[in-house]
């Protein structure tokens, strides 16, 4: 008997230590408004599917441009950052043992700062418009990762004054031997820590305006349309955890 | 008194069981060495030691109660497993339409109520089959509620919060020794140990499950432990030392079979070489302990290892190399040859 109250108290304890950590996230937050290309609606939720199941928690992943290219990559990620994320780089591309080494390397956890629509999205805009076959940009997240690092406080004090968000997220080194560039070593980033947001009970009502009944497309993709039909008012707390504060139509 | 009481009840239980049937099989053949009175008063000891036993430690006292008490802990089981699953598809049909607090009120309700459940059915019945399933709802729900209260939060799951589900279900398990929920919840300790040692090095936790040092360094601490948490209860010490077992020996089999799975800086051939070296001692040291020892959950786990990695090996290195009516042809001589090397052994044993 007296063990299971043990149990019973680990458990509240367990809890309640949820919802003071989920307090003291919220204790002071920075805040950014995306829209519809950042945050899009689950197909789930868009096109009504699973009949009767509207109670599910509504959640929005957040999109992010993957910047996967090396050159692209290297940019933002150089060695010395990737050197202060712990990784270790010291192997050049070139060296035979590279494949090996980097395949065995281990990903970070890392505070990245991920700029909204920013001076980075003007820069991929512009180089995405000189390739040959360049594809359209209306409907892409225009959240862009900018820097990394391990002390998510200096990240934030460093862009204080832009739109950016400082969140977790997991980081990977890549090595690729390609046929006419040869090899090349990068990170990139893998997924977030917390990769999407629930939407409040209180606020679902405001993107019921955005569902169709309409054919589904055979595709679970979120939907994003060619204009943003709303924007959401995001928080990010201490911990780096997102809660939503407002949704707004921009019809109106 | 023996450590483990209910054990010991029923293997008395067994031992009249096939005393009885011997002395019938004995009458059958003439050879009777009680007198009446001798055996009446042997049967009426034996039926009071059975009563006093089927009344403090519910034994099974026939063979199809042993079988039936087998089927009663697999339905248990199952019982608990849908039980969970319903409370979970329940709770992802329904949960959007409610407020916080009464998503984590409830969430917080399920394992609370499933832990009254477990006190009142050991209270009221001593096979306690029905406070075990009560327990595994319990031990499920408490998980599904340290899970989706952070992901209601929106905070991330992070390894900290494997620790409070490992010490509800050990508090859980050892109040009335429940072993399934003391072996699942020392899994969730070894993965909480585990866990650590990727924290501590920057790197995200889930990995453990692809790098596997820690988690099968952590199976076998479980197995140096289990001598020192024997006192905790009954089953304490068999359990923990054949959940270490499996999770090391199966730890180290995955190590020794699959590439990329290690955190060592070796060639992946190197490494694979080490670890099959390393799982073949391992498991047989392990086994030849075992089998001294007379342990046997512990001889069972490390059998089952040591077969499945000599059957990988052997596929590994003869299957492209020999015919196929070769590869079972040297399968069946394989067989032949321990149902030989078994027979001698238990010659020698029995003589």
């Amino acid at each position: 008997m007296s063990r299971l109250v043990v149990a019973a108290l680990v458990l509240l304890l367990s809890i309640g230590g949820l919802l003071g950590a989920a307090a003291w996230n919220r204790g002071a937050s920075s805040r950014i408004v995306l829209t519809e290309r950042e945050l899009p609606l689950p197909a789930w939720w868009a096109y009504r599917w699973d009949a009767g199941g509207d109670d599910r928690v509504l959640r929005l992943r957040l999109d992010w441009q993957p910047r996967a290219d090396p050159q692209e990559a290297r940019l933002w990620l150089p060695d010395v950052k990737l050197r202060e994320l712990g990784f270790t780089t010291g192997v050049p591309a070139g060296a035979p043992e590279a494949a090996g080494f980097y395949g065995r390397s281990l990903p970070r956890m890392a505070w990245v700062a991920f700029e909204y629509d920013g001076p980075a999205w003007q820069r991929l805009v512009r180089e995405l418009s000189m390739t040959p076959r360049a594809p359209s940009l209306e409907r892409e997240s225009r959240l862009v990762p900018i820097d990394a690092g391990r002390d998510p406080e200096r990240l934030r004090q460093r862009y204080a004054d832009a739109p950016v968000l400082v969140l977790p997220a997991v980081v990977g080194m890549r090595f690729e031997s390609h046929p006419t560039r040869g090899p090349s070593v990068w990170a990139v980033v893998q997924r977030l820590a917390l990769p999407d947001v629930s939407v409040p009970r209180g606020l679902r009502e405001r993107l019921n305006a955005f569902r169709t009944d309409g054919p589904a497309p055979f595709s679970a993709e979120p939907v994003t349309p060619a204009a943003p039909r709303y924007e959401v008012v995001l928080r990010v707390g201490r911990l780096g955890a997102m809660w939503v504060e407002e949704i707004r139509d921009l019809a109106d | 008194m023996p450590a483990e009481p209910r054990r010991a009840a029923q293997q008395r239980a067994d031992q009249i069981r096939a005393f009885r049937a011997e002395l019938i099989a004995l009458r059958h053949e003439g050879a009777n060495p009680l007198a009446p009175e001798q055996q009446a008063a042997i049967a009426a000891h034996h039926d009071q030691l059975l009563a006093r036993l089927a009344h403090q430690y519910d034994v099974d006292r026939s063979a199809t109660s042993g079988q039936l008490s087998r089927g009663l802990r697999l339905a248990s089981f199952f019982g608990a497993a849908t039980l969970v699953a319903a409370i979970t598809s329940f709770i992802s049909r329904f949960w959007g339409g409610l407020a916080l607090p009464a998503q984590v009120t409830l969430l917080t309700m399920f394992p609370l109520v499933s832990l009254a459940a477990v006190q009142i059915a050991a209270e009221r019945e001593r096979t306690r089959y029905v406070a075990a399933l009560f327990a595994l709802v319990a031990l499920g729900t408490a998980w599904v509620a340290i899970v989706l209260t952070a992901d209601l939060l929106d905070l991330p799951f992070s390894a900290l919060l494997l620790w409070p589900g490992t010490f509800f279900g050990l508090a859980l398990a050892l109040s009335y020794g429940f072993r399934l929920v003391l072996a699942l919840s020392l899994g969730s300790l070894a993965v909480a140990v585990a866990s650590v040692f990727f924290v501590a090095g920057g790197v995200p936790w889930p990995l453990l499950v692809e790098r596997l040092e820690p988690l099968t360094g952590a199976g076998f601490l479980l197995v140096a432990l289990a001598r020192h948490l024997g006192p905790a209860g009954e089953g304490v010490e068999e359990t923990t030392h054949a959940t270490g077992l499996a999770i090391g020996l199966g730890g180290l089999l995955v190590l020794a079979t699959a590439d990329g799975t290690s955190l060592l800086a070796f060639a992946p051939s190197t490494t694979l070489l080490v670890y099959q070296a390393l799982m073949l001692i391992v498991s047989l040291v392990v086994l030849s302990q075992r089998l001294r020892a007379g342990d046997r959950a512990g001889t069972a786990v490390a059998t089952v290892a040591l077969a499945l990695f000599l059957f990988v090996r052997y596929v590994d290195w003869f299957w492209s190399r020999v015919p196929a009516w070769a590869f079972f042809l040297i399968l069946a001589a394989l067989a032949f040859a321990s149902i030989a090397w078994l027979r001698r052994l238990r010659g020698r044993v029995e003589s």
